[in-house]
């Protein structure tokens, strides 16, 4: 019998893991947090804890949450790499896997000085300024990419998400960060990397970035104080129903089904969607963020791992296969 | 910079890129270690040094529409400025396209693939060694889906052309040639330094922002996500002109070549409408291609501030220092559009 994608992903993506430890973002590039990170958690999003030939997994995992550590710097924050230390960005990133692996012994008290730096992390703001063609609101706060940036959908989902998985859902800086995400909402649907509008165009959506931010703000509605998502994510929904079927590629079909998944809202379609991309992905040079973001949306825990959802919630089912 | 400097005439001729660069012991000690990380940066920081005359040539060629005979014109254009075999063979080229956005919708937000294919096709002809194709999309972390949606995906498998995303690749800091955004270094892929000659594959579009996006514009697609954000937001908190010109100074494009086919009017750089110009413009200064691309489109370049500030430093805008090849500009005066907002009425005076 043929072995399932997963397993064949899984594999590929074990072989890809770089001499130094951790991942590149291409096999013989320099490792480098993000895809590390995404790797860890791949790993043990598909590890199934009855089976101890899954060790070699989750000691994969472990192996990546110590390469994280290795990247915190004094101030707290995880680098991007060991040449590009500066880029704080993938912080939330080291946080979820962290959170993931649950061994806190194992890195000490690095995920506590990574929460402190995240949650002191303020994207550049700008008062309100009714000349500014820029139809977002950019008073509030979230997170950007590098320090003294203005604010974007990607890092203030994946901060939100890390502060969630930390239980900090209630911290003032992850109402910030929804804030933001429901600012940054497209009206016609869906979210792109965090601008509305420009000179009163609607700009597009894109598949990834609306799946980080369903992902982030699932499972939140209802809670006191906070503003129900519902509207917002049926038009995400749609978006991405409308757009995964013509998509094949491992990030943009990673994020749009775990955000669809986060929301109950995936289907039978998403697991052709998934194995359409592994396919895709199988005749490429290992991509190996992307295959782990493929292995995530496939697996029963990606969305969990993630952060996503409340664990009042239960998903619906709809693993791959 | 002075407008005296700026008005300064023009006194250098270009070298001819026939002759490789070559770099004195004197000069590896001088630029540093940084610059030993990424050696080819110095190499073409020494080339370039010659090659920033403020005089220039531009090839116009007419193109009506994509079907048109791209490969032919580009060859015709390379050979107007001096471009040869003698200048290509054994050497391995780096094309760097406009990929803003995935949109099958609206393909003239990007570089049309059938430019990259002519231009690929153009140096092979011409005995390159390799040909690469390489873009970090500013708004996409999926740099995978905008080859795809682009369209030039699938003919980049067909072509056999390696492509790199610039978004992910390894970085080396680079001494800033210029500094006029405040940063010392930039962290640029290491792939750029391992290209023998650089080209700006650029589209012809108006810019909400920057007034015109066109091959000096389009290095924003060098600097690496990873290291600056998407989109790129470091260079826009520090400013895009001058963001602009640190780029084109530090890179040092060889070559520039603009699809203005189909470019874009209004909104660019990606809410615009299409605007059939029917140009390819070529040339080996980016500062000279992108005055002559802004007289095309109806502007006068100086009104744009990075192409005034360029002037003079970078290259030739002056019309008079600009050498025409193939078409005259006049009769190919092409007007277009721009938002009418009061950040951008300075480009119509």
């Amino acid at each position: 019998m043929a072995e399932a994608w997963p397993e064949l992903a899984r594999r590929r993506l074990l072989e890809a893991r770089d001499p130094r430890g951790g991942w590149g973002y291409r096999v013989g590039a320099e490792p480098s947090s993000e895809p590390t990170a995404l790797a860890g958690l791949a790993l043990l999003a598909t590890a199934d804890p009855a089976r101890a030939e899954d060790d070699e997994l989750r000691a994969a995992a472990r192996a990546a949450a110590s390469w994280l550590g290795a990247r915190q710097r004094p101030d707290g924050a995880v680098s991007l790499s060991a040449s590009l230390v500066e880029p704080g960005w993938a912080t939330a990133h080291a946080l979820l896997l962290w959170a993931a692996v649950g061994d806190v012994g194992q890195v000490g008290d690095a995920p506590k000085r990574a929460l402190a730096w995240l949650v002191a992390q303020r994207g550049k703001t700008y008062p309100r300024d009714t000349e500014n063609p820029l139809a977002h609101d950019a008073t509030i706060p979230g997170w950007g990419f590098v320090a003294e940036t203005h604010s974007w959908v990607e890092p203030t989902a994946l901060a939100l998400l890390a502060l969630r998985r930390h239980g900090l859902a209630g911290h003032a800086r992850a109402a910030d960060a929804l804030r933001l995400l429901r600012d940054r909402a497209l009206p016609t649907g869906g979210w792109n990397y965090g601008n509305v509008s420009v000179f009163g165009t609607t700009l597009r959506a894109a598949p990834g970035h609306t799946g980080q931010a369903l992902l982030a703000l699932s499972g939140l509605e209802g809670r006191e104080g906070l503003e129900p998502d519902g509207e917002r994510a049926r038009g995400a929904v749609v978006f991405l129903q409308r757009a995964l079927p013509e998509v094949r590629t491992g990030v943009s079909v990673g994020w749009g089904v775990l955000g669809l998944r986060a929301w109950n809202a995936s289907s039978a379609s998403a697991a052709a969607w998934l194995s359409a991309a592994w396919e895709r992905a199988s005749r490429r040079p290992v991509a190996p963020a992307s295959l782990a973001l493929l292995l995530l949306a496939g697996a029963p825990r990606g969305v969990e791992l993630l952060g996503g959802r409340s664990p009042r919630a239960p998903e619906a089912s709809h693993g791959p296969g | 910079m002075g407008p005296a400097e700026r008005d300064r005439p023009a006194d250098e001729p270009a070298p001819s890129p026939e002759r490789p660069p070559l770099l004195s012991r004197r000069a590896w000690l001088l630029l540093g270690a940084n610059v030993l990380v990424g050696g080819g940066y110095a190499a073409k920081l020494l080339w370039d040094r010659h090659e920033r005359g403020r005089r220039a040539e531009v090839f116009v060629g007419r193109v009506p529409s994509y079907t048109g005979p791209i490969a032919d014109t580009l060859l015709r254009g390379l050979a107007s400025l001096g471009v040869g075999a003698q200048a290509v063979r054994g050497r391995t080229v780096l094309l760097k396209p406009n990929l803003v956005e995935p949109n099958r919708s609206a393909p003239h937000v990007n570089t049309h693939p059938l430019v990259v294919q002519a231009a690929a096709e153009v140096f092979r002809r011409l005995g390159a060694r390799e040909v690469w194709v390489a873009e970090g999309p500013g708004h996409m972390r999926d740099t995978e889906l905008v080859l795809e949606e682009s369209g030039l995906g699938p003919l980049l498998e067909a072509e056999r052309l390696p492509f790199y995303d610039l978004n992910h690749e390894d970085t080396a800091p680079v001494p800033n040639a210029l500094g006029l955004t405040g940063l010392s270094q930039l962290h640029l892929p290491r792939v750029l330094a391992r290209a023998d000659l650089v080209v700006s594959l650029a589209k012809m579009k108006t810019h909400h922002w920057a007034g015109l996006t066109l091959s000096m514009k389009n290095l924003f697609g060098v600097v690496p996500g990873v290291a600056y954000g998407w989109p790129k937001n470091v260079l826009h908190q520090r400013g895009i002109g001058s963001s602009i010109l640190d780029l084109t100074a530090t890179v040092r494009p060889h070559l520039a070549i603009v699809d203005g086919i189909v470019g874009m009017e209004g909104d660019g750089p990606i809410m615009g409408t299409p605007k059939a110009a029917g140009l390819l413009v070529v040339g080996r200064n980016p500062v000279a291609v992108d005055a002559t691309c802004a007289r095309l489109m109806g502007f006068e370049p100086r009104r744009v501030p990075y192409l005034a500030a360029a002037a003079g430093k970078l290259g030739p805008v002056r019309e008079g220092n600009i050498a025409q090849r193939g078409e005259s500009i006049a009769p190919l005066v092409t007007p277009f559009t721009i938002v009418d907002h009061p950040s951008l009425r300075h480009l119509r005076g």
